[in-house]
Parts: C-alpha cells; sequence; structure tokens
C-alpha cells in the first residue's frame, strides 16, 4: 500500500514539474518590448511579419526579420526552413528566447495553415490593426 | 433538384433515426419481435436515406454544381474526379455528413449481424434505440447548423480551389477510417447503456460485453488506421518530417484509441470471468466521450492549432451540449442502474488483476493527454494568459504510465485467470528477460551506439514486449494444436505491434538527425552517413499545379544510392507553395529532403533528415490492425464453432 502511494504521489510530482517547465508563455511584441516576457526561458511570441523587413544571409538558410502587433516590432533571428505559408504581413508565431539584445532567436516559426484557418491570436492582432 | 433532394434525404433520415430512437429505447407497448422487425426496417431507412444523401453531396461535386454553397467552397472544375469526391469530407458540413453516414452504417450493419439470438434481442434493440438518438441528435445539428445542401441565389461560375495540403491520396481515406473509428465507438456505448437499460439481476448483465467486444475491436482496427493514416500524411505532406507533433486534434484521436485499448482489454475480463462490469461500462461510456470530445475539438476551431479549419461557435456549443448530454445521461444511468458486483477477492497474481492495471495506465495516459490538451483551452478561457503546453510535456510526462505498462504487459502475458503459478512464470520471465536485455545491447553496440540509459530502457522494453508475445506461440508444452494458436495468435500480433512501434519510436526519436541547409548546384552536405548533393533545379507542371523541383543524389561513401526529388508546388498563385518531399526508405532508415526556397546567391536552402527504423511506427500499428482482423474474422468463427460442438 505504501509503495503503491509513494509510486502515484512521485508520480504526480513528475508530472506537475514537467507541466510546469514544459508550458509555454505566449506574448505579443508590446509585451516583449515592454519586458513582461521571459528573458530565461522559451516561450511564443505572435505577430505580422513586417512587410520589407526580411532579410537573408545571402546563400544561407539563416534569415532576419520584424514581427510586429503593428505598432512596436520585435527582431526575430531564424536558422532554418521557413515553412510555406511564411510571407511578408503573414501572421506567424514563433518559438524561442530573447538573448541579451532583445533579440529573439526562434527555434521553430509556425505559419497559420490556410486561407481559412489562423491562430486565435494572430486573429486579434489583425483587428486591432 | 438534385441538392433539394438531398436535403429532403436527411430529413427522412432525420424521421426514421427519431423513430429507431423511440420503437428502439422501448417507449411504445408494442411486443419486442414487432420492435425487433420495426426497428430494423427502420435502420435500412435511415442508412439509406444518408447514403443517398452522400451520393446527392457526390453528385454535385463530380457535375461541378456551384449553386450548392458548399462545392463552390470547396471544389472547382480543375479539380481531378477522385478529389471532388473526396472533397465531400473536406470540410466541416461534409465531414459531419459522412460521420453520420458512418454511424447509421455501424447502426445497420450491428441491426444485421447474425450473432444475436433471442436472449440478446432486447438488448439489442434497445443499443439500436440509443445509436438512434445519437443519429437524430446530429442530424439535427447538421440540419440546423452545417447544412452541405444550402444552395446559393447566384452561383458562382467557378468555385474555390480545395486546400492543396489536402489533395492527396492518403486524405481521401484518412478522414473516413478516422471517423468510422470514432462513431464505431458508439456501438459499446450503446450496448453498454442498454444493458443497465434492459438486465436483470445475475447472468444477462454480462450479456453486452461479449457483444461489444468485437465491434469495439472492429471500431479499434478503423481508430488504429486513422490515426497511422494521419501520422504517416503529416509526415510526407506537411514538409516538416516530423510524425507527430502533438497537435490538438492529434491527440484527439489518441485519447479514445487509449481507453478505447483499456475497453477491448476489459471486456475480455468480463465476458469470461463475469468481473469488473462497472469499470468496462465505464470505459464505454468514456471512450466514446472523448470521440465526441475529438469531434468537438476538431470541429468547433476553438484550438490554436495546425490543423484546425472552420469555425463557428455556434456549432461548438451545439456539439458541447450534446457531449455534455451524452456523456452525463450515461454516467447517470451508470449511477442509478449499475448492480453493485459480488466482491470477489482477486489474486495479485492473476490475469484479471494485470489486465486491470494496465487498463488504469492507459486510462492515465488518456487523462495526461487531456490535461495537456484541454489545460491552455481553459486558461484561456479564464483569461488567465495564453499558454501552450509543449511537446517535451507529453514526451516526458507519457513515460510515466508507459514504461510499467510494457513492463506489465510482458509478465502479464504468461499469467493465467485466477490464479498463477509464480514459480512457473519466473522460469519463464528470465529467460525473455535475458533475450530482451541482449536484444537491446545488441542493438547498442552492434548498430546504432550507446545514446543514453532511456533508449536503452526503451529498446529493452520494446523487446521484452515483443518476445513474451512470441513465447506463448512457440512454447512447445502449451501449444499443440493449431487451434490453440490461432487463438493467441491476435494478442501476439497485437502486442508484436506495440513492440515494433515502440522500437521505432526509441530508435528515431534516439538516433535521427536533421539539418537545415542551403546548398548551390554541386554542393554536397552530409547527415550521417548519407551524402547528398543538390545536381539541378527544374520547372514541372500537374493537372493543376506547377511545380520547382530539386534534383538530389544521395550516396554513401562507398555506393551510390539514389536521386530523389522533392517539390515545391504552386496550385494557385494567389496561395502560397506547397512542399512534396522527397523521401527515400526501406525498412532500415528513411531519407527524406524537403526543399525550401531559393536564398540567393544561386543557393537554394533544404530540410533534410536521417530517421533509422522510421516505418516502424508505421508498420508497427499495421500488425496491431491485422491482430485485430484475425480475432474478428478467424478466432472468433473458429471459437463460435467450438461452442456449437459442445452444445452437439
Amino acid at each position: 500500500m505504501i509503495v503503491v502511494l509513494l509510486g502515484v504521489g512521485l508520480a504526480s510530482f513528475f508530472v506537475l514539474k514537467s507541466f510546469q517547465q514544459n508550458l509555454l508563455y505566449y506574448f505579443t511584441p508590446i509585451q516583449v518590448q515592454s519586458g513582461e516576457a521571459p528573458t530565461d526561458r522559451e516561450f511564443r511570441m505572435g505577430g505580422l511579419v513586417q512587410p520589407g523587413s526580411v532579410r537573408r544571409a545571402e546563400g544561407s538558410v539563416a534569415v532576419e526579420f520584424f514581427l510586429t502587433d503593428g505598432n512596436v516590432f520585435i527582431i526575430v533571428k531564424y536558422n532554418g526552413i521557413l515553412p510555406d505559408l511564411f510571407r511578408e504581413g503573414q501572421g506567424i508565431i514563433a518559438t524561442g528566447r530573447l538573448d541579451t539584445e532583445g533579440v529573439f532567436i526562434a527555434r521553430e516559426v509556425l505559419a497559420k495553415h490556410d486561407e481559412n484557418y489562423m491562430p486565435p491570436e494572430i486573429h486579434k492582432i489583425k483587428e486591432t490593426t | 433538384m438534385i441538392p433539394e433532394l438531398g436535403q429532403l434525404l436527411l430529413v427522412i433520415a432525420m424521421v426514421a433515426a427519431f423513430f429507431q430512437a423511440f420503437l428502439g429505447m422501448g417507449l411504445t407497448k408494442i411486443s419486442t419481435d414487432q420492435r425487433d422487425r420495426l426497428v430494423s426496417r427502420i435502420v435500412t431507412i435511415h442508412t439509406v436515406g444518408l447514403f443517398l444523401a452522400m451520393v446527392c453531396l457526390g453528385y454535385s461535386f463530380v457535375s461541378d454544381d456551384f449553386s450548392v454553397l458548399y462545392v463552390a467552397l470547396n471544389s472547382n472544375t480543375n479539380l481531378p474526379v477522385v478529389y471532388k469526391i473526396a472533397a465531400i469530407w473536406g470540410a466541416h458540413e461534409g465531414s459531419f455528413l459522412l460521420w453520420l453516414f458512418l454511424l447509421s452504417l455501424w447502426s445497420f450493419l450491428f441491426a444485421f449481424s447474425k450473432k444475436h439470438d433471442s436472449q440478446y434481442l432486447d438488448l439489442k434493440i434497445t443499443a439500436l434505440g440509443i445509436l438512434g438518438l445519437i443519429s437524430f441528435s446530429f442530424v439535427l445539428f447538421i440540419i440546423f447548423t452545417s447544412n452541405p445542401f444550402e444552395v446559393l441565389p447566384n452561383p458562382p461560375i467557378q468555385g474555390r480551389s480545395l486546400n492543396p495540403l489536402l489533395q492527396d491520396p492518403a486524405l481521401v481515406i484518412h478522414p473516413p477510417m478516422l471517423y468510422a473509428g470514432y462513431v464505431g465507438l458508439a456501438v459499446p456505448f450503446a450496448l453498454a447503456l442498454s444493458s443497465l437499460m434492459t438486465s436483470k439481476e445475475g447472468h444477462s448483465q454480462f450479456q453486452w460485453a461479449s457483444v461489444a467486444r468485437v465491434w469495439t475491436i472492429m471500431a479499434w482496427v478503423f481508430l488504429t488506421g486513422g490515426i497511422v493514416l494521419g501520422s504517416w500524411w503529416a509526415y510526407y505532406e506537411l514538409g516538416w518530417g516530423g510524425w507527430w507533433f502533438w497537435d490538438p486534434v492529434e491527440n484527439a484521436s489518441l485519447m479514445p484509441w487509449l481507453t478505447a485499448t483499456a475497453l477491448l482489454h476489459s471486456l475480455i475480463v468480463t465476458e469470461r470471468q463475469k468481473l469488473f462490469n462497472g469499470f468496462s461500462i465505464l470505459l464505454a461510456i468514456i471512450s466514446f466521450s472523448q470521440s465526441l470530445l475529438g469531434t468537438f475539438l476538431v470541429r468547433s476551431g476553438i484550438l490554436i492549432s495546425v490543423h484546425s479549419f472552420a469555425s463557428d461557435p455556434s456549432r461548438g456549443i451545439f456539439i458541447l451540449g450534446l457531449l455534455g448530454l451524452f456523456t452525463g445521461g450515461a454516467l447517470l444511468l451508470l449511477a442509478m442502474k449499475h448492480k453493485k458486483e459480488k466482491p470477489v477477492k482477486i489474486d495479485i497474481l492473476s490475469r484479471e488483476s494485470f489486465l486491470l492495471l494496465n487498463n488504469v495506465f492507459l486510462c492515465t495516459a488518456s487523462g495526461l493527454i487531456l490535461i495537456g490538451t484541454l489545460y491552455p483551452l481553459a486558461l484561456e478561457m479564464l483569461d488567465a494568459g495564453k499558454i501552450s503546453v509543449g511537446a517535451p510535456y507529453f514526451n516526458f510526462v507519457l513515460l510515466i504510465p508507459f514504461l510499467p505498462l510494457l513492463f506489465f504487459i510482458g509478465l502479464g502475458v504468461f499469467t493465467s485467470w485466477k490464479f498463477s503459478n509464480a514459480k512457473i512464470m519466473i522460469s519463464k520471465l528470465k529467460w525473455v528477460l535475458a533475450a530482451s536485455i541482449l536484444f537491446s545491447i545488441g542493438c547498442t553496440v552492434f548498430l546504432y551506439g550507446y545514446a543514453g540509459f532511456l533508449t536503452l530502457i526503451g529498446i529493452t522494453l520494446a523487446g521484452w514486449t515483443m518476445i513474451s508475445a512470441l513465447m506463448p506461440l512457440v512454447e512447445r508444452t502449451s501449444i499443440n494444436t493449431l487451434e490453440n494458436a490461432m487463438k493467441i495468435l491476435p494478442m501476439s500480433l497485437a502486442h508484436i505491434g506495440l513492440g515494433l512501434t515502440v522500437l521505432g519510436i526509441t530508435v528515431t526519436s534516439s538516433y535521427g538527425l536533421t539539418q537545415d541547409k542551403s546548398l548551390r548546384f554541386g554542393q554536397s552536405t552530409q547527415v550521417g552517413d548519407y551524402i547528398f548533393q543538390l545536381n539541378d533545379i527544374k520547372e514541372g507542371a500537374g493537372p493543376n499545379y506547377f511545380s520547382i523541383i530539386a534534383e538530389i543524389q544521395i550516396s554513401t561513401k562507398d555506393n551510390e544510392i539514389t536521386v530523389i526529388y522533392p517539390e515545391k508546388r504552386i496550385y494557385d498563385l494567389n496561395s502560397p507553395a506547397m512542399t512534396e518531399a522527397g523521401i527515400e526508405s526501406n525498412i532500415a532508415r528513411d531519407l527524406f529532403v524537403a526543399l525550401g526556397e531559393n536564398v540567393g546567391d544561386q543557393a537554394w536552402s533544404f530540410h533534410l533528415q536521417y530517421k533509422p527504423l522510421l516505418r516502424l511506427i508505421w508498420i508497427g500499428p499495421f500488425v496491431m490492425i491485422i491482430g485485430g482482423l484475425f480475432r474478428v474474422y478467424l478466432t472468433r468463427p473458429l471459437r463460435r464453432r467450438k461452442l456449437v460442438q459442445q452444445d452437439d
């Protein structure tokens, strides 16, 4: 009996801990600029790709662009293949962390999936801009 | 004309479903025999009605009738005929019609299945009544919120295109498979409720279990197939080369799969040992509720998800209402009508206790996924911030139920009903354990190398699951006839399939390699032992798209392997390109190349992957499916014949 209880307790502890560690919070560029976003862990940031802001290192997969909510923008750096639906003016969600200079280093970039679907957060941004 | 006919057929189906519910649940005072005859006829009308409604919608698609709103939104004249037909379930309204048609088809097959002799009659008719009630609610849902036959007063000349992502052979059969699995779980659900409503004290309360078992297996087979097809499609079509994303929509299909797996194991105990009846009923209720929950999550559009397409809150609330109604009603019925089972002492070393234990683990796994899927939604609704639960949560937390689950599967195979001899168990298990450790060491030393303790555990448990499932088949003492082997075969296949899947997942995630890289003509890059060289970039064209095609040569140090052609397809100038990955695969490994874009300086970006044993992730479930089909089509007739012989 005690063994079972201990086991369940230990398992619950690990579940809660893992839950805590792996929650990804979502922030908009304005929240990031005002310092609401954490600097010590990953989070997700959603917004529109500022038209004209996408820059590439010639001949490499490294890319840099501005993510905006209409008012402020955050520089995003990403080293990898961009999704098919990634375009300027398009809503995207990036997962990653802030570096010391306030640049968002993305580990993953997701774009909206088709014309009919848009992540709810991005929908809100579009409405307010 | 045709859309109006479709509409009319929906109304006919609605009326039929209503009478099916009314008569089936015994709300009239006519004799059981009469009810049986009437209900069977009504089920036929109901099913044929919905089938013809599907045909009407299909006809509208094939004949490019853009006066139908749904057709205008999801098809155009350039679409190949196969995809015009598949477009029936390409979006919300039509996929619900399919959902409903499949539900009626299950009811039809159930109504006319031979198994039911007179003593089952009441159980069967009442279950059909409950299925009728479910059908009725969802026909109402379709007619009032999601009518696929809505007509446009001024039809456009050309329709919109079907989402190019959906123009794919796997996606032609993936939704029907998955939906067949989802709604198939309505049959055990209906049987469980029917048993609560009709059975008297004593023996008859277990009858539902033996009937429900076959239907659960069939639903489970379809659900498994649907999930695998979805995963396979995501792998080659979404362009990322991943096979599972812990997307809420995927979770929505995995949760009922886990509980349905628990259900079909629990039913074995209820059928054979007359135990855990309440637990089986509860599992039947939970499984179907999770199907409805899945439908709600996918179709209400409340998810932050790469899958969620259409959205309309009124629909969501309607489905949520039905979910609450059916789950709540069923649980209430269980609380009120369930007859207390006699307390039985169960030996810890018995098959029933191991099955119970593992069913608890399966439910735990399902619950952990539920928490991770719903928690972000709940927080958002409470305006407590936006979060998402990442893949690391699921990957880690599911180890907690799954590691012991796999361990106990191996043990459980060597138990007997009621009581097992520990000495005999240990004498067999030590060989299984030795063999699986050898297997794991062999994989590490000779094939892949050491990649952490958890990987070693994963491979050992995969071996443990497979070898323990094989043992009863090869053991000479317990197997002396083909017939005995046939009895064990379904279980063996299912467990071997699970072991293969676990092996595939472990090896792919531990030893897989990924690289994002830009390449110029003639330039190459190395991923693991494989060298990928860009030879050429060409232009091409298909029936309704044009494309950019890269020619990539793959070789190892000593051999040339093949040339593959990853593509970028443009279906429509207004929408972005679609990635068609180039894949070279065999059972040992997958090589995956997705073409990115022109990154300037005559270079193109590529996403490259080496994934060892990836195929096992889909082959494993396929083996499980064969196990399930064996059980239904080979083992069961065999058992029944034997019963008849005993009666003689």
